[in-house]
């Protein structure tokens, strides 16, 4: 299971990495924030509820879960707890959305996925199981559970530079891959988030590690082959 | 039974709409490549721009209430025409002026982004009409915890929904993506239940 999260730029979009499990490197970019965050119900950090339930991170005030199933229990335990079980689905949803004019659609939605309800009369509490499920459900499409690219990322684990006398870092070798890629394969892969790298947007497009990262890929070069 | 096996059959057959979406994806967005799971996935605020712009001129032709509004939509002479469901002389067009300009009404967008968004939507749109006439199209517009106002417009051809999706949160902040996408009827906003 991951157990750390970081806010990371995939070819110019917002993404989240997950790490913490053994060597994975995994990442999720482009989407809407919820499903990069495996956060359906947009929870923020308030009083720690997030980190209670599971949260590895706080990334633009929303908290970010190792899993869509942790994130997804946090929800529940909070339709169930003592802030929201008293209320009914009327109050709920400004309790839940806060004030505004969007309150109205909130609450269509709401009253469409409950469609014999009195939303004034009914508390959480009342609800079962399954409906509390429902109502999670709705709270996971008002939000926009928008999946954009995920990814495990590759290592680069040895560089090679272009010749003896240009030090140019030529050709990498990912973890897990027998043979070197090239600069150009090595910066399109980049670009997918499918390998652990930035590309320095120069004159001449280059790559190199991550900051805060412990290899430095000057320091991984070896020999070109005779 | 050997009714029962037509009517699968017949279903598989003649309703391919309905499990269709990789295949529509395949076809229909510009950069297959690109590797989102949707037709077409972006984040450009100008697009925005015009998708809410385009979201405006709809709300004037119909009421908010009962929730969400709509109106109705077809292609004429290679406009998406979506008018008034009580006034059919009212009505906003989208058409592409060229491969690179888009009218709306008749404001003029002339971001590359926003002529692939439009050029997509019309042809899946007139692929679909030759099969299904459109029902209807709904639209609404809110805010989320996460996105200060998420715009949708969502095509309703039966099995199959046309559907935009745009979150954003100004102009200052990039944090925002829209999106373009045939989807089952069952995995719409509007129709979530296949209703």
């Amino acid at each position: 299971m991951f157990t750390d999260a970081t806010h990371i730029r995939i070819n110019g979009e917002r993404g989240v990495l997950y790490t913490g499990d053994g060597d994975r490197l995994y990442v999720r970019f482009g989407g809407s924030v919820t499903w990069r965050n495996f956060n359906p119900g947009a929870l923020e950090s308030r009083g720690g509820f997030s980190e209670r339930h599971g949260a590895i991170n706080i990334i633009q005030r929303y908290a970010v879960f190792p899993d869509e199933m942790i994130g997804w229990n946090a929800l529940m335990a909070l339709l169930v707890g003592p802030s929201y079980i008293d209320l009914t689905l009327w109050t709920f949803v400004r309790r839940y959305y806060g004030s505004g004019p969007e309150l109205a659609s909130y609450r269509q939605a709401v009253q469409r996925t409950f469609p014999a309800l009195n939303l004034h009369k009914v508390h959480l509490r009342e609800l079962s199981s399954g409906q509390l499920s429902l109502l999670a459900e709705t709270i996971k499409t008002q939000e926009g559970w928008r999946p954009g690219k995920a990814n495990d990322m590759q290592r680069v684990i040895a560089t090679r530079n272009k010749s003896k006398s240009d030090k140019t870092l030529a050709h990498f070798q990912l973890e897990g891959s027998g043979g070197f890629i090239t600069l150009a394969s090595a910066i399109s892969q980049t670009r997918q988030g499918k390998i652990y790298a930035v590309v320095v947007e120069a004159s001449t497009p280059y790559l190199r590690s991550f900051p805060g990262s412990e290899e430095n890929f000057d320091d991984i070069v070896v020999p070109n082959p005779s | 039974m050997s009714v029962f096996v037509c009517a699968i059959a017949w279903l598989l057959l003649l309703c391919p709409a309905v499990a269709a979406d990789p295949t529509a994806r395949e076809r229909y967005a510009p950069e297959p490549a690109d590797g989102y799971p949707q037709i077409l996935q972006r984040r450009d605020y100008r697009t925005i721009t015009f998708i809410e712009a385009w979201y405006k001129k709809l709300s004037a032709l119909a009421p908010a209430r009962p929730w969400p509004a709509t109106a109705r939509a077809e292609m004429d002479h290679g406009a998406l025409l979506i008018r008034s469901q009580t006034e059919a002389q009212t009505a906003v067009a989208l058409r592409m002026e060229d491969e690179k300009r888009v009218l709306l009404g008749g404001r003029p967008f002339d971001d590359s982004a926003t002529a692939i968004l439009c050029s997509t939507l019309l042809k899946i749109f007139s692929d679909l009409e030759k099969s299904e006439k459109c029902r209807q199209v709904s639209f609404a517009q809110f805010a989320t915890r996460t996105y200060r106002r998420r715009t949708l417009i969502a095509f309703d051809f039966g099995p199959r929904v046309l559907e935009i999706d745009c979150l954003s949160n100004g102009p200052e902040d990039d944090e925002r993506l829209y999106i373009l996408d045939l989807i089952d009827r069952s995995e719409s906003y509007f129709w979530p239940n296949g209703h």
